[in-house]
């Protein structure tokens, strides 16, 4: 009997010799292997940034959302009990029916996940629910099921703002406009959280961990209006339907920064549908280029009065029809031998009256007037897919014996809308060219706003130059003007009608026309330019005027109320469009008469 | 000489209670431990505080252990733990109750004990039996499944020391000495148990009957024979089985491929160290172990040692192989204090089977025996493994009242009960008082 105790005794002093071998001395290195077999590192998705109008409200913004995930291994084991605590359903399908229970997503797809998952140990059930529905399935507690956490992004706005905004493509990768563009900014850094897990991945509550933050990422403002883009996506959204267009943008720029206001297009696309294609998701109104037409006659005028060559009221007699080039310059409409003012040219946009007077410039003035404007150049907005245009130089391939006389009125060369609203923006703001900016300021992620300074203007032409065309083009929105549908009750409008020859790639040829109207308002002091451009009108009409006309007058009509703008008091500035030849010409000798003063055709070629 | 004539004026000034013998019972010393240890009392109480704080710490470690997985299970982390209390409470009854039923009863018991254990054990193998982990060693009666296996082994230890007891004069020879606590009964008991795939029970019922053998005083060379057969036995069966060679081969051969695979064949053991490093010296805290979380297998069962090492430390695995030690003293001084054979054989056999059973889980989850696949006594969760240890220790308590002049002694320590009813002014408690 002594002999066992005294052996059981010695066993013990060896168990406890070899536990303070185990818990003592070879504790330190053998623990550090058990916490590493036991650690899981998470991230932590870092909260995207969101991207407001210009007074706060959201365009883009990421919410908080869950996956519910499964492990079909552990589902396989859940059986699914009534209130009397008997088994209504068991493994799969009783899971299924309980998420589809609490989710409101259809069984079937649920199902099919468990009994085919992509991995032995994962798959997921349910996309996208919100974290209160996924604490009322938590409640259910199905075994096996779980959630992630992600972020979805919410464009509240929708195909409104899509193409200016962007979206987010596959792998939370930006995919265009200034989701793209300020991705960077937008981004925070992810943080990271590691900690100790038991065997089914759920984390010990008394075991190590450490979070790395994350850090969310900056929330940028826009100079969007949005209830301005909403306001213009839907006039041009309704313009584009009724006319039958092919397609149609509308932009509010605001003339004294130069900030976007708005742009809209329509056909536009849901961001958060992600089964179209890129094609189908392109910004229209910033990737097109097209030939401007008379819009761009405004470029000649302004070249030409600035160079000293015409005043406004200097007589111009356009002729039935007009050789040059090789071939016959003839106006939209047919007329007999009229006998307008500068400004009657402009105004009733004759592109006969407009080679006459731009001709004296010579071709490589005009090539560089026309890239002064800003044509031919990317406009520096930034947001992707924008070109340059083409704009054909004198002396190269590009340039045949008519260019010249087409660049005049606005064909021949291609250019972005972006292009046109700032040749307007320039006139508007007294000679003085800003780039087009988006977004009014970022905020850091400790909330403060900085505002984006203001970008330093280029001079293209003077203020009196810019104030001439200003009254000439106040003749357009007008009765007896090209546009008269384009006029603001109350408000005093300068702007220019366009009805391009359409260059379509598909024919490989001109077809169909672009329609547009740009303008600004109040003439006298102005706060917005506005344009619009519909593209391959089929019904109502395919003037300008017509067309784009009624848009530009609603938006900006409600832009100018919307801003407190006051309305204009008195009349709007009327000048002569037209004089009578055998009139008296002012200053001078005795005799000579309009007529005989008259820019007329002097047969050049 | 000189010095004892001398007058001693300090003596007087002396408080007279510093000079009280250290025999004084509201003063600790070495020698009054010693003193108390030689008591024929000591023995009951040793046992009683052993067992006592093995069960219930026990209690607290299957709570802690079994939280995370019964919370998975059941959506409770208490069901283990509520169990294990009432089954508890079951064993403690039955203890108390059996401490206090006299020796001889227990012997009586003897003969039907066995019967009864061979017949549960054989139902096994009937439409009651039932299942587990590849072990078929369970009956499942009226809802409630029992492991027979573990009150065999009661049984076998009364019946062991009943019948041996009998033959000390005949011991020296083989058949009877055998007969019939080997040949049938032990060996059928054995035979059934190893049937149901139980090799770590069968071999602690082998202990227990080798072990009576030897206290009953089986010439030596006996052993020898038996322990070879024994140990081919063993043998045979291990490598009958290709889990129990691999558990083998991972104890020997420190192979481990994968660790950190549930089927590789030392993830167990690789388990267990991480839960004993991770508590180092000093412990994580009491409910904090990190392997519990369905980590570690079993955890608050055969590998409940882990646990209480990685949430109390070195402290508390060293505190549990204490109470085994003082156990294990306990016992050898009911059998050195005893003349009665029924009484020395019984203690005898509670203790290797109790002792045996320790050694075994122990050295399985600290590395230094194959994994085995036996509870800790007293510790691990179980109902019929925690009953059939408390009645156990039941009888190891009446085997100490036994002991000579122990019953009077605890006689004349009125029980608490008493004491208290004794400051009651009733006559019956008078008339207690003055019957001694």
């Amino acid at each position: 009997m002594r002999t066992m105790l005294v052996g059981v005794m010695v066993v013990l002093s060896l168990f406890a010799a070899q536990l303070v071998r185990l818990q003592g001395l070879d504790a330190a290195s053998v623990s550090a292997a058990a916490v590493n077999g036991r650690l899981e590192v998470r991230a932590i998705p870092a909260e995207r940034g969101t991207i407001t109008d210009v007074s706060g409200a959201e365009l883009a913004v990421s919410v908080e959302r869950r996956r519910i995930v499964a492990d079909p291994t552990l589902v396989e084991d859940y059986t699914l009990k009534d209130d009397e605590g008997e088994v209504v359903a068991e493994g799969f399908a009783a899971a299924a029916q309980v998420v589809s229970e609490v989710t409101g997503a259809d069984e079937g797809p649920i199902l099919e996940a468990l009994t085919d998952p992509p991995g032995e140990k994962y798959t997921v059930l349910v996309k996208d629910v919100s974290p209160q529905t996924w604490q009322e399935l938590r409640a259910r507690g199905v075994r096996g099921v779980s959630a992630e956490n992600v972020m979805r992004r919410d464009y509240p706005l929708g195909e409104a703002a899509a193409p200016l905004v962007g979206w987010m493509g596959a792998g939370e990768m930006p995919a265009g406009g200034i989701e793209l563009v300020h991705h960077d900014d937008l981004t925070g850094a992810p943080g990271e959280a590691v900690f100790e897990v038991g065997s089914s991945g759920e984390r010990i509550s008394t075991g190590l961990y450490q979070e790395d933050p994350a850090v969310p990422g900056q929330d940028v403002r826009l100079s969007i209006d949005a209830d301005l883009q909403w306001y213009a996506y839907d006039a041009i959204r309704e313009r584009v339907k009724d006319a039958g267009a092919l397609r149609g943008y509308a932009v509010v720029q605001e003339v004294s920064t130069g900030r976007i206001v708005a742009l809209a297009s329509y056909p536009g696309f849901d961001p958060a549908d992600d089964t179209q294609t890129s094609e189908d998701m392109r910004n229209a109104a910033i990737e097109d280029v097209y030939e401007p037409g008379s819009t761009a006659k405004l470029i000649t005028a302004a070249a030409a009065v600035e160079e000293g060559l015409v005043e406004r009221d200097t007589p111009v007699e356009v002729p039935v029809s007009l050789p040059r080039g090789g071939t016959s310059f003839r106006d939209v409409e047919p007329h007999p031998v009229q006998h307008l003012t500068f400004a009657g040219v402009i105004a009733k946009s004759s592109n006969m009256g407009t080679i006459l007077v731009g001709e004296k410039l010579g071709e490589q003035k005009l090539y560089d007037w026309i890239r002064k404007f800003g044509l031919g150049s990317p406009v520096g907005h930034g947001l992707p897919g924008e070109s340059a245009g083409l704009v054909p130089q004198p002396g190269t391939a590009g340039w045949s014996d008519t260019t010249q006389y087409t660049l005049m009125f606005g064909q021949g060369y291609s250019g972005s809308f972006l292009q046109q609203v700032s040749v307007f923006q320039t006139i508007a703001n007294d000679g003085t060219r800003l780039t087009p900016s988006f977004i009014q300021g970022t905020v850091d992620e400790e909330g403060r706003y900085a505002e984006l300074p203001l970008p330093t203007g280029t001079r293209v032409v003077s203020k009196e130059t810019a104030d001439t065309l200003t009254e000439i083009m106040q003749q357009i929105p007008a009765t007896g003007g090209t546009a008269p549908l384009a006029a603001v009750d109350g408000y005093h409008v300068a702007g220019k009608t366009s009805t391009a020859d359409r260059f379509d790639e598909t024919k490989g040829g001109y077809s169909g026309v672009t329609s547009s109207f740009i303008g600004f308002a109040p003439a006298d002091d102005p706060k917005y330019v506005v344009g619009v451009a519909v593209q391959r009108p089929t019904k109502i009409h395919r003037f300008g005027g017509i067309i784009a006309g009624p848009v530009f007058s609603s938006v900006m009509r409600y832009a100018l109320q919307k801003e407190g703008v006051e309305p204009a008091e008195g009349p709007p500035l009327e000048v002569p469009l037209e004089y009578d030849p055998a009139k008296k010409a002012p200053g001078q000798g005795s005799g000579v008469t309009l007529g005989d003063i008259a820019i007329k055709d002097e047969g050049r070629r | 000489m000189t010095t004892i004539s001398r007058p001693r004026p300090t003596a007087t000034v002396r408080p007279r209670t510093s000079r009280q013998p250290a025999t004084s019972p509201s003063e600790w010393s070495l020698a009054s431990v010693g003193e108390w240890l030689r008591s024929p009392v000591a023995p009951y109480y040793l046992v009683l505080a052993s067992a006592g704080i093995l069960t219930a710490l026990g209690l607290v470690m299957v709570l802690s252990a079994s939280g995370p997985r019964s919370f998975v299970d059941s959506g409770s982390s208490y069901t283990v733990f509520l169990e294990q209390v009432a089954f508890a409470g079951v064993g403690i009854v039955l203890a108390l109750v059996g401490s206090r039923v006299p020796v001889r009863w227990w012997k009586r018991m003897a003969f039907p004990a066995i019967l009864l254990a061979l017949g549960l054990q054989a139902a096994v193998f009937t439409g009651l039996g039932v299942e587990f982990q590849g072990n078929r060693n369970w009956i499942s009666i009226a809802g409630f499944s029992l492991q027979p296996s573990e009150f065999g082994k009661l049984a076998l230890v009364v019946f062991g020391a009943a019948v041996l007891a009998n033959r000390r004069k005949v011991i020296h020879r083989i058949v009877p000495a055998t007969a019939p606590f080997v040949f049938p009964f032990g060996l059928v008991l054995v035979g059934l148990v190893l049937q149901g795939h139980d090799l770590g029970t069968a071999m602690i019922m082998v202990a227990i009957v080798v072990g009576m053998l030897w206290a009953a005083g089986l010439p030596a060379k006996w052993f020898v024979g038996v322990g070879a057969v024994a140990a081919g036995g063993v043998a045979f069966l291990a490598a009958g089985s290709a889990n129990r060679m691999q558990r083998i081969q991972v104890w020997l051969g420190d192979i481990c491929d994968s660790p950190h695979a549930a089927n590789g064949g030392c993830f167990q053991k690789v388990h267990a160290e991480y839960a004993l490093a991770d508590g180092g010296w000093w412990g994580l805290g009491l409910g904090a172990s990190r392997e519990k979380w369905g980590l570690l297998p079993e955890p608050h069962n055969d590998f409940i040692l882990a646990i209480i090492g990685e949430e109390l430390g070195l402290p508390g695995t060293m505190a549990v192989l204490l109470l085994f030690a003082v156990l294990a003293y306990a016992c050898f001084r009911i059998v050195s204090q005893s003349d009665d054979p029924f009484i020395r054989l019984a203690t005898a056999g509670v203790m290797i089977w109790l002792l045996g059973q320790a050694l075994l889980n122990i050295g399985s989850v600290i590395g230094m025996l194959p994994i085995i696949g036996v509870p800790l006594p007293l510790v691990s969760s179980g109902g019929s493994a925690l009953i059939a240890a408390l009645i156990g220790v039941g009888l190891l308590l009446a085997l100490a009242r036994s002991v000579p002049g122990a019953a009077e002694r605890l006689k004349a320590r009125p029980s608490a009960l008493r004491r208290t009813l004794a400051v009651v002014p009733t006559r019956r408690a008078a008339g207690r008082g003055s019957r001694r």
